[in-house]
């Protein structure tokens, strides 16, 4: 299994706990983005595992640091973050493979970018960098 | 910090630019003439060359079209002006940090918010097609990486551009 690969499935586990941190403190006008960016992350996560076929699979780590999440505006923020930073994570796997993979792995990080405008993190030339 | 994926500084991402400007040669070419994609007679030419030409030509492209609605709507400033430079960063990133000679095209109908900020949204979305192509048909996996990281800009700006719609 590449270090890439692991290196996505390390980061999309932190997205779903990042989720589950932040879903509590988002406001309602947010739901729909929250269930929507916790179902794709789900359904990234699964496939990815079932790629890596691994003993040496990475488990989910027991806990992460976040900073403070108390408000909706530090949950957005720290969903922008998570998703900016999974952008270029699936950007290095994209190297790191061919074909549909490749694809899959530029749609993904598409995605992830987009998640994060949307979380309110600002453009950039080069997200999650 | 919630994550420790890998976490490249920029400093790193501009190094590829400058690989592949030094072996390059101004892919955008200083004669007005582009280079025709795919045609390198050479053998030993890294293949990533034209693509990075032809990425460099199309972010050009997209800064010429910022550039234009600038002048159509000045007050679109702050929404528009950081979304242009960032496309120069990424001309900048694939070896061309010099704009090509304008062409002069008689001056552009006039434009309402909407139609600008809709044209450039649909330019955004072609160029995250684009660089996908490309970056299915690149070699390197550096340059694939950051033709998938320029992808992943642009497809921030569509959004971006989407829920900042005046």
């Amino acid at each position: 299994m590449s270090d890439s690969l692991t290196a996505v499935i390390v980061g999309e586990q932190a997205a779903l706990y990042a989720y589950g941190v932040a879903g509590p403190h988002l406001q309602a006008a947010d739901r729909d983005m929250a269930v929507g960016g916790l179902a794709a992350h789900r359904a990234r996560v699964l496939v990815l595992r079932e790629r890596a076929n691994d003993a040496n699979e990475p488990g989910a780590a027991g806990g992460y640091l976040t900073g403070p999440v108390e408000t909706p505006d530090q949950a957005r923020a720290l969903l922008a973050g998570v998703e900016a930073r999974l952008a270029a994570t699936y950007a290095d796997l994209a190297g790191d493979c061919s074909g549909a993979d490749r694809t899959e792995a530029v749609l993904a990080a598409c995605e992830c970018s987009a998640r994060a405008i949307g979380w309110g993190a600002a453009p950039e030339a080069f997200p999650g960098r | 910090m919630l994550t420790d994926v890998r976490n490249v500084s920029r400093r790193e991402v501009m190094g590829l630019g400058a690989i592949l400007s030094l072996a390059a040669c101004s892919p955008s070419g200083t004669d007005g003439t582009n280079t025709s994609e795919g045609t390198e007679s050479t053998g030993s030419v890294d293949p990533d060359l034209a693509l990075a030409a032809q990425v460099a030509e199309q972010e050009w492209a997209l800064v010429a079209a910022y550039d234009r609605a600038l002048q159509a709507q000045p007050d679109l400033a702050a929404l528009l002006t950081p979304l242009r430079d960032q496309h120069r960063e990424h001309a900048g990133a694939v070896g061309s940090t010099q704009a090509p000679a304008a062409e002069t095209t008689g001056a552009a109908a006039p434009a309402s918010p909407d139609q600008v900020v809709a044209e450039l949204l649909a330019a955004e979305r072609a160029a995250v097609t684009e660089r996908t192509q490309v970056c299915d048909a690149s070699s390197g996996p550096q340059f694939a990486s950051l033709i998938a990281l320029i992808a992943a800009s642009e497809a921030g700006h569509v959004e971006y551009l989407r829920r900042s719609a005046p």
